[in-house]
C-alpha cells in the first residue's frame, strides 16, 4: 500500500503551521501585555498630573484668597476665579480617572475635601474680605484654611506616592513581558526556520530526487538511451509510482525498438530483393520498349519492302550483327530477297527455295543466325543475322530475336494481307466501275455506302436530288416518272421490307426507262448488313423493242395484205362462179394456193415468236378441260390422219382440268399432233393422251413414226430447225412449230420434253400445273 | 343488178385497191349495193351521205382508221345503229378487243376467205 505522498506533505505542512501558529500567538499575547501595561502606566501618570492640577487649583483658591484678604485688592481675585471655575471640572476628570481603576475612593475624598474647602472656606472668606475685611482677616489667622489646605496637601502626597509606585510596578511588569515576548519571537523564529528546514530536506528528499532522477531519465530517454531506468526504491508514493511506470514504459519502448530493429533488417533485407526486383523490372521494361517500340514500327509500314528494311534494321541493332537480310515471300513456293544490311545485295542469293536443302548463307560471316519469319506452318520469310567478329548469339539474344522474328511475321502477314487485301479491292472496283449497271451498297437503313461509277452518272444522268438515305434520293423524282403514284408506292414498299428482295422496270415521263433490281446483303453469318441497289437503263432496249413491235405491225400488214389478194383472187379463179379452168391450170393454182398459204402459216409463226420473244404472249386463263381439248384436237386432224392412212388414237382422263389459255393449248396440240402425222407414214399410229399426275396435267403425243436423229435431238427447239428427215422428204413446215409449243408450254408456266428413237417413234410430253395456280404471266411496265 | 334486188347497201372502206375490188366483186355478185371509200374520213362522210346498212372498214387506213372510224359512227345518231365489221391484218386479242371496245360487231382477219366475208355479211343483214 502506498502512503500517499499530498498526505505526507499536508502532514508536513500542518506541523510547521501549527508551530508558526503557537509563536505567533504569543508574540500577540505579549505584546497585549505590553500594551496594557503601558496603558496602565499612561493612566496613572495622567492620575499623577490630574492630581497636581487639582493641587495647583487649591494652591490658586488659596493665594488667591489670602492675597485679597490681606491686601484688598481684587487683582489677586483673578486667578482665585479661574480656580473656583475649574475646579468642578478638574475634580471630576481627577473622579473618573480613578474611577477607570476602580480606585476612585480616595479620589472622591480629596474631591470632597476640595470642595468644602471652597464652598465652606474660600468662598466665605472672599465674601466675608469683600464686606469686612477685617472679619475675614482674623478668620484666616485662626489656621482654619490652612487645616484644610495641609488634610488636602497631605492626600495629594500619599496619593501621588501611591499612584507613582504603581506606575512603578507596571513598568517593571511590562518590561517582564516584552522580555518574554521577545524571547517567545526568537524562539518562534528559530522553530519555523527549523520546520522550513525540515520541510526542505523532507521535500527534497521525497519529490525533488525522484523528480530530478525522472527528468534525467526522460531526458536520456528522449536523447534515444532507452536503457534509462529511474532508481527502484522502497517507496509507494505517486512518484515511486511515476517512476515505475516510466520504467515500465522505458522497457515497453525498448522491447519495442529492439522489435522495431529486428524488423528493420528484415525490411532492409527486403529492400534489398526489391531493388534487385525492380532492377530486373527495369531491364523487363526497357526490352519491352524496345519490343514495343519495335512493334509500333512494324505496323507502320504498310509495304513489304519498307517493312522488311524496319525488320531487319532492329534486329540487327538487337542482335549487333554486323550483316543481315530479309526473304519475304512471294506467294509461291520461294522467298525473295527484300532487303540486306551491311551486305551488297548483289552477294546475297535473290531467291530461296523453301522446298530446295541447304540453309542460306550470308558472306564473310563467322557466326549466323536464322530466324524464320512464319505463322504457324506458313513461313512468310526469313531473316539472316551474321557477326564477323565470332561471337556466337547465346540464348537470351535469341529468344528476344525469336520473339521479334514473331512480331516481324505477323507483320509481314499483315503487310501481304493488306496487299492482297489492296489488289483484291481494286480489282472488285475495277470491275464494278467496268460493270454497266449501276450499283449501290447501302446500310440497312438505306445510308449510301459504295457507289460505282456508272451509279454516279446515273445519278447526275437522274439528277437525283440530294438525300440522306438512297430512299429519299429515289423518291425526289417520283414526280418525273410517268405514274408518280404508283412509283411512291413500290419505293415504300422497298423501304419497308430491307430484307425483300424487288426487280421492277421504272418509266420515266421523257421516255427513258430503268430496270431497277433492290436485294438484300448478307455477311458470313447471315445478318443482313446492307442493300444493294442495281439500275440499269434500258431506254434503249425499250426503244428496240418498240422498233421491232413496229416492224412486226408493218410485216404483219405489208405481208398479209398482198397475201389476202392472192388468196382472195385464188378463190375468185377457183370457184364455181369463175370460168371453168383447165385441169392443168387447177393443178397449177392450187400449187399457188398452197404455197401462199404456206407463206401465210410462216408470216403467222413468225409473228408468234417475235411476240412471244417480246414477252408479249397474253394468256386468256380459265378452266380448260383437257380431254374435251384432246378430243377437239383429235378431230380437226382426223381428216389429214386418214388421208395417210393413219389411226388416230385418244385417251383422257375425264374431268382433268387445268388453269390455261384454251385457244394457245389447243394450238399447241395442234402443232404436235400435226408434226407426228407428219413423220408417221402409212399404217402408223398417232396417240393423244391427257393425264393427271398430282398436280401437274400431262398432254402427250405419240407416233409410231421415223424418230428424230440422236444428233438432231439437241437443236429441236431452235428457230426454223428442220429435221434431215423433213428436207429429204420434202415434209412442209417453218422450222417454228416446236418453238411456239414450247413458248406456250413455258408460258403456263410448265415444259415440254420428248422421247425418240429412230424408226420406232417419238413422244412428245407437255407438263403443266394441273391446279388453278396462276401461271407465269411476263407483261411489261 | 337493178336496185329492186339489192339486199343491202355495204359501206366498204379499205385503202388497198386490190383488196376492196376483192370484196367489192364478192359483195356485188351476191346482190348488194356497195359504196367504196379509200380512207377513214372518206367513210365517214359517205356513211353520213348514204345511210349504208352494214360498214367493212379495213383497220390499218390512211387519215382514221378503222377503230376511230368505228367510234364516230357511233357518236353520231344516224350512225350510231350501223353495224360495223372490222378487217384485220392483226390477229392479237389486244387488237380484236380493241375493237369491240370501238363499239364493231365482228370482225374477219386477213386474209379471208370471200366466202367467208360474205358469209359474214350475210349473217348479220339477215337479222334484221
Amino acid at each position: 500500500m502506498r502512503s500517499g505522498l499530498g498526505r505526507q506533505l499536508l502532514v508536513a505542512a500542518g506541523i510547521a503551521g501549527a508551530l508558526t501558529m503557537v509563536v505567533f500567538g504569543v508574540l500577540i499575547w505579549s505584546l497585549l501585555a505590553y500594551r496594557d501595561s503601558a496603558s496602565d502606566i499612561r493612566r496613572s501618570d495622567d492620575a499623577i498630573a490630574a492630581a497636581t492640577e487639582f493641587q495647583n487649583l487649591i494652591l490658586d483658591l488659596e493665594t488667591g484668597q489670602r492675597g485679597f484678604v490681606i491686601t484688598g485688592n481684587p487683582d489677586f481675585l483673578e486667578p482665585w476665579e479661574n480656580a473656583r471655575r475649574a475646579l468642578p471640572a478638574v475634580t471630576d476628570e481627577f473622579v473618573a480617572i480613578e474611577a477607570a481603576q476602580d480606585d476612585e475612593a480616595e479620589a472622591r475624598e480629596l474631591q470632597a475635601l476640595a470642595l468644602a474647602y471652597l464652598r465652606g472656606y474660600s468662598e466665605e472668606i472672599v465674601e466675608l474680605a469683600r464686606t469686612d475685611r477685617a472679619a475675614a482677616r482674623s478668620r484666616v489667622v485662626t489656621g482654619e484654611g490652612k487645616a484644610h489646605v495641609d488634610a488636602m496637601r497631605s492626600g495629594f502626597d500619599e496619593f501621588v506616592t501611591a499612584e507613582r509606585a504603581e506606575a512603578d510596578e507596571l513598568r517593571a511588569r511590562a518590561d517582564r513581558r516584552g522580555e518574554i515576548a521577545i524571547a517567545v519571537g526568537v524562539a518562534g523564529l528559530v522553530g519555523s526556520a527549523l520546520v522550513v528546514v525540515l520541510l526542505f530536506a523532507y521535500l527534497r528528499r521525497a519529490v525533488l530526487r525522484p523528480v530530478q532522477e525522472l527528468s534525467f531519465a526522460t531526458r536520456r530517454l528522449a536523447a534515444g538511451d532507452l536503457a534509462a531506468r529511474v532508481p527502484e526504491r522502497d517507496r509507494t508514493d505517486e512518484l515511486a509510482e511515476l517512476g515505475g511506470a516510466f520504467n515500465a514504459m522505458a522497457e515497453s519502448l525498448e522491447e519495442s525498438r529492439e522489435e522495431l530493429e529486428t524488423q528493420n533488417e528484415e525490411l532492409g533485407a527486403q529492400q534489398d530483393e526489391l531493388e534487385t526486383a525492380v532492377d530486373d523490372l527495369g531491364r523487363e521494361r526497357d526490352l519491352v520498349l524496345a519490343l514495343h517500340r519495335y512493334t509500333a514500327r512494324l505496323t507502320e509500314e504498310t509495304e513489304v519492302e519498307a517493312l522488311a528494311v524496319a525488320v531487319l534494321v532492329s534486329l540487327a541493332d538487337v542482335a549487333r550483327a554486323d550483316a543481315g537480310a530479309v526473304y519475304a515471300t512471294t506467294g509461291e513456293r520461294d522467298l525473295r530477297l527484300v532487303s540486306s544490311h551491311g551486305v551488297a545485295p548483289d552477294r546475297l542469293e535473290p531467291f530461296l527455295d523453301l522446298d530446295g536443302d541447304g540453309s542460306p548463307a550470308l558472306p564473310d560471316v563467322e557466326q549466323q543466325l536464322v530466324l524464320p519469319l512464319a505463322q504457324g506452318e506458313r513461313v512468310l520469310g526469313v531473316a539472316l543475322l551474321g557477326r564477323r567478329d565470332g561471337s556466337a548469339f547465346v540464348e537470351g539474344e535469341r529468344d528476344v530475336l525469336t520473339a521479334m522474328a514473331s512480331q516481324a511475321a505477323v507483320a509481314l502477314s499483315d503487310t501481304l494481307a493488306l496487299r492482297f487485301a489492296r489488289r483484291e479491292a481494286s480489282v472488285s472496283r475495277a470491275v464494278l466501275d467496268a460493270t454497266p449497271d449501276g450499283i449501290c451498297l447501302t446500310d440497312v437503313e438505306g445510308e449510301v455506302l459504295l457507289a460505282n461509277a456508272p451509279m454516279l452518272e446515273l445519278t447526275e444522268a437522274l439528277a437525283f436530288p440530294p438525300g440522306r438515305t438512297v430512299h429519299e434520293r429515289l423518291l425526289g423524282i417520283a414526280d418525273r416518272m410517268v405514274d408518280p403514284d404508283a412509283y411512291r408506292a413500290g419505293m415504300r414498299e422497298i423501304m419497308r421490307e430491307p430484307d425483300g428482295e424487288f426487280r421492277q422496270e421504272y418509266t420515266l415521263a421523257d421516255g427513258r426507262s430503268f430496270l431497277g433490281y433492290v436485294g438484300p446483303v448478307r455477311d458470313s453469318t447471315g445478318t443482313l448488313g446492307g442493300r444493294v441497289f442495281v439500275l440499269r437503263e434500258t431506254t434503249s432496249e425499250r426503244q428496240a423493242e418498240r422498233l421491232k413491235d413496229e416492224l412486226v405491225a408493218t410485216v404483219s400488214h405489208e405481208l398479209r395484205t398482198p397475201l389476202t389478194s392472192i388468196i382472195g383472187y385464188l378463190e375468185l379463179v377457183r370457184s364455181e362462179e369463175a370460168e371453168p379452168l383447165g385441169d392443168e391450170q387447177r393443178h397449177f393454182l392450187d400449187i399457188v394456193d398452197r404455197n401462199a398459204r404456206r407463206l401465210l402459216d410462216v408470216v403467222g409463226d413468225l409473228l408468234f415468236v417475235a411476240q412471244v420473244e417480246a414477252g408479249r404472249l397474253h394468256l386468256d386463263l380459265a378452266p380448260v378441260d383437257l380431254a374435251v381439248l384432246v378430243a377437239e384436237a383429235a378431230e380437226t386432224a382426223r381428216p389429214l390422219a386418214e388421208s395417210k392412212g393413219i389411226e388416230l388414237e385418244t385417251e383422257a382422263e375425264p374431268g382433268l382440268v387445268a388453269a390455261g389459255d384454251r385457244v394457245r393449248l389447243a394450238q399447241l396440240l395442234a402443232n404436235l399432233v400435226s408434226n407426228a402425222i407428219k413423220f408417221t407414214p402409212g399404217g402408223g399410229r398417232v396417240r393423244l393422251r391427257a393425264t393427271g399426275e398430282g398436280r401437274t396435267a400431262v398432254l402427250q403425243v405419240g407416233d409410231t413414226g421415223i424418230g428424230i436423229p440422236i444428233e438432231e435431238q439437241g437443236q429441236l427447239f431452235q428457230r426454223f430447225f428442220r429435221s434431215s428427215a423433213a428436207s429429204k422428204q420434202a415434209i412442209p413446215g417453218t422450222g417454228l412449230g416446236l418453238v411456239i409449243c414450247k413458248a406456250i408450254a413455258e408460258a403456263h408456266g410448265g415444259s415440254i420434253s420428248f422421247e425418240s428413237a429412230p424408226d420406232r417413234g417419238t413422244t412428245f410430253r407437255v407438263e403443266i400445273p394441273a391446279s388453278a395456280r396462276a401461271a407465269k404471266e411476263v407483261h411489261t411496265v | 343488178m337493178t336496185e329492186t334486188r339489192t339486199a343491202g347497201t355495204v359501206l366498204v372502206a379499205e385503202d388497198d385497191d386490190d383488196i376492196r375490188a376483192l370484196v367489192v366483186y364478192r359483195l356485188e355478185r351476191s346482190g348488194y349495193a356497195v359504196v367504196q371509200a379509200r380512207d377513214g374520213e372518206e367513210a365517214l362522210r359517205l356513211a353520213a351521205e348514204t345511210g349504208p346498212d352494214l360498214a367493212i372498214l379495213d383497220v390499218m387506213m390512211p387519215k382514221l382508221d378503222g377503230y376511230e372510224v368505228t367510234r364516230r359512227l357511233r357518236s353520231a345518231d344516224a350512225t350510231s345503229r350501223l353495224p360495223v365489221i372490222l378487217l384485220t391484218a392483226r390477229s392479237q386479242e389486244a387488237d380484236v378487243s380493241r375493237g369491240f371496245e370501238a363499239g364493231a360487231d365482228d370482225y374477219i382477219r386477213k386474209p379471208f376467205s370471200p366466202d367467208e366475208l360474205r358469209a359474214r355479211v350475210q349473217a348479220i343483214l339477215g337479222r334484221r
